[in-house]
């Protein structure tokens, strides 16, 4: 393998791009029309244009992205997370066209990819699932006998989700029409297939995910757990790995059945088996997700691995090199995820310029980012602009480190869910590790997150009336002859 | 007591001072611009990103966040109460965009008669659908936007009456 193409922006392009140009391997970016100035564009050796800044006419479009890489004499593509990393149709023709596709078959895709096909793949293995019908349903009426035979509160889900989009909650037998709706909706402009099935509602769940790894030659490990339940909008916002949880047999247990899960559909490469686990620690299968996560790179920094590498091993047909009992935690990692949100006003995008952006940096500090001084974020694409990541010998460590990043961490223009991240770490239902999916709904409010900002803002009030009384004093001198 | 400024920061937190507010606030220039402040003992380094003496507008920077300060006299504040009373009568019902989007539908019609939090728009930023509903009870008077538009913050989506 000697050049790769990124199917993909910000800050995963580059992400990929670091560990391709480590291995020696030559790498092309593509780029929309607003994405000319992108990091991303310059980080690689080769960069071709693909289109308009909307995704469906740029990052989406399969066919134009193989047409670019057959004639850029590429070997192999990396979708990176989102767009097309999960389209298992490009992934068949990407292989068709004689490349590799660095990531897992059509078939691993397909099956994963619907909920509804999963759960049927893995009928015949004995893993635990969350009760829910195993049809897609389109009928307000057929949907209100289900969830009033199942019991409020249940989940809707799109069939072909991900990142908490066509997901919607509904407590009560009035809301499920609307619910319905936008949730078949989201899930058609989103996945462009709009079925949707109903689960029970797991009310205190915790959010467990296994991360694995598997090899064209039927080896299958598992690199243990990350903890994603800190989540605004079943989106996550805050991973840590290891889990404060899991015991050491339950990790065993998770992670034996994570590889059973990629077994039975014939996984290759980098895969996360996702969990929920009640309060008396009773785990179901909730999703594979077939792509690189964004939060890998808690698991690089207690495994010590680069799972780029490994993937990219992978699809060279390389064997594993690691076997389960190699691959041991070291120390603790937190990530935060930093969006362009306003968490003083119900996490709502906030798009802007930065006017100024200073990633931290120092012993045990991780900055994935596409952005730099001076860019907008732009509407087309998700808010992400980085990930912050921190790693210490144990979870106080990294929790401090983490702090101190985010104090350290200058942003000026638009609003970010940094001081969403302080005031996790120093929240004591964090610190204490005694929190599920519903932390933000629980101890999070834009008053308390205010309140405590409230003490710098002083201050800075203070020191402007200050400035201001100082220069109108020495304005007073002149002002006597007047 | 009467205070002689009302101070407004980052358009979201306000406070009320006089001069002697300011108690022993010990400030200690340092280098690169940064300064020392002590104050009620918490210690903190900040830098003084713009100064705008006319104005009364100033910039500050602590820690990772940056302050906006706007610093108003009592006899201003009073003129802008009254501007704002004023203007409250004629402009209170419309729809603004609450974010930069693209319009995936609009569910009402010019005319139309609607109650307050009914679903009226739905934006589209960020790949999240968000619904728009009505501020207040009234009958549509202007719609200024269809479907697949893309709009700004702030933009006037609809007028009603």
């Amino acid at each position: 393998m000697k050049k790769i193409l990124i199917a993909n922006r910000g800050e995963i392009a580059i992400r990929v791009m670091k560990t391709a140009h480590r291995m020696g391997i030559k790498t092309v970016a593509i780029y929309s029309e607003i994405d000319r100035k992108s990091p991303h564009v310059r980080y690689a050796n080769e960069a071709v244009y693909i289109g308009e800044s909307p995704s469906n006419k740029s990052y989406l479009l399969g066919d134009k992205i193989i047409e670019i890489a057959l004639e850029m004499g590429v070997d192999a593509i990396h979708p990176g997370y989102g767009f097309l990393s999960e389209n298992a149709s490009f992934s068949e023709k990407v292989t068709k066209n004689g490349l590799l596709f660095i990531g897992p078959n059509a078939h691993a895709i397909r099956i994963m990819g619907s909920k509804l096909a999963a759960k049927e793949a893995l009928k015949t293995y004995d893993i635990p699932m969350v009760p829910g019908i195993d049809k897609a349903v389109s009928d307000i009426k057929e949907a209100t006998v289900i969830a009033l035979k199942m019991g409020f509160p249940i989940l809707i889900k799109a069939a072909a989700g991900g990142g908490g989009k066509g997901m919607r909650v509904v407590e009560k037998k009035e809301d499920i029409g609307q619910q319905m709706q936008r949730a078949i909706s989201e899930a058609t402009s989103s996945f462009g297939d709009g079925s949707v099935f109903i689960e029970k509602y797991i009310s205190s769940p915790r959010h467990i995910e296994i991360q694995i790894m598997a090899d064209t030659h039927g080896n299958v490990i598992h690199l243990f757990e990350r903890e994603c339940s800190i989540q605004r909008r079943h989106q996550k916002l805050i991973e840590e790995a290891p889990s404060v949880v899991l015991t050491p047999e339950l990790r065993k247990e998770m992670g034996a059945v994570a590889v059973l899960v990629a077994k039975s559909c014939d996984y290759v490469g980098a895969g996360t088996v996702e969990f929920l686990l009640d309060s008396r620690h009773n785990f179901y299968f909730l999703e594979m997700n077939t792509r690189l996560q964004v939060e890998h790179p808690v698991t690089e920094f207690i495994t010590n691995l680069d799972l780029v590498e490994l993937q990219i091993r992978v699809a060279r047909g390389e064997k594993l090199n690691l076997k389960q009992e190699d691959v041991k935690i070291k120390g603790h990692a937190i990530e935060l995820r930093v969006y362009a949100e306003d968490p003083l006003n119900n996490f709502l995008p906030s798009v802007g310029s930065l006017e100024i952006y200073k990633p931290p940096t120092g012993t045990g500090i991780r900055v994935d980012d596409g952005f730099e001084e001076g860019m907008d974020i732009p509407i087309y694409y998700d808010p992400m602009i980085s990930k912050l990541i921190t790693y210490g010998a144990n979870r106080t460590e990294a929790i401090q480190r983490m702090i101190y990043a985010i104090n350290n961490y200058p942003i000026k223009g638009v609003k970010t869910t940094l001081p969403f991240g302080k005031f996790v770490c120093e929240h004591p239902a964090f610190i204490r590790g005694d929190f599920d999916t519903h932390f933000v709904q629980n101890y999070y409010s834009s008053e308390l997150l205010k309140k405590e900002l409230t003490e710098d803002a002083t201050l800075a009030a203070l020191i402007a009336l200050k400035l201001y009384t100082q220069e109108k004093a020495l304005l007073r001198i002149p002002k006597t002859s007047s | 007591m009467k205070k002689d400024f009302h101070i407004t920061v980052n358009e979201q937190f306000e406070f009320d001072f006089n001069e002697d507010d300011l108690g022993v606030l010990d400030i200690l220039p340092l280098k690169n611009n940064h300064l020392h402040v002590l104050h009620q003992n918490v210690s903190k380094v900040f830098s003084i990103v713009k100064s705008d003496f006319q104005s009364k507008y100033y910039e500050i920077n602590i820690g990772s966040v940056y302050y906006h300060i706007t610093l108003e006299d009592t006899l201003a504040i009073h003129i802008k109460k009254l501007g704002f009373s004023l203007k409250k009568e004629v402009f209170s019902k419309e729809l603004k965009a609450p974010m930069p989007g693209i319009i995936l539908d609009i569910t009402v019609k010019e005319g139309t008669l609607i109650k307050k939090g009914d679903p009226m728009v739905i934006l589209e930023a960020m790949k999240m659908e968000n619904t728009l509903n009505a501020p207040a009870d009234g009958i549509i008077k202007s719609i200024y936007f269809s479907k697949g538009e893309s709009v700004e913050k702030g933009t006037i989506l609809i007028d009603m009456e």
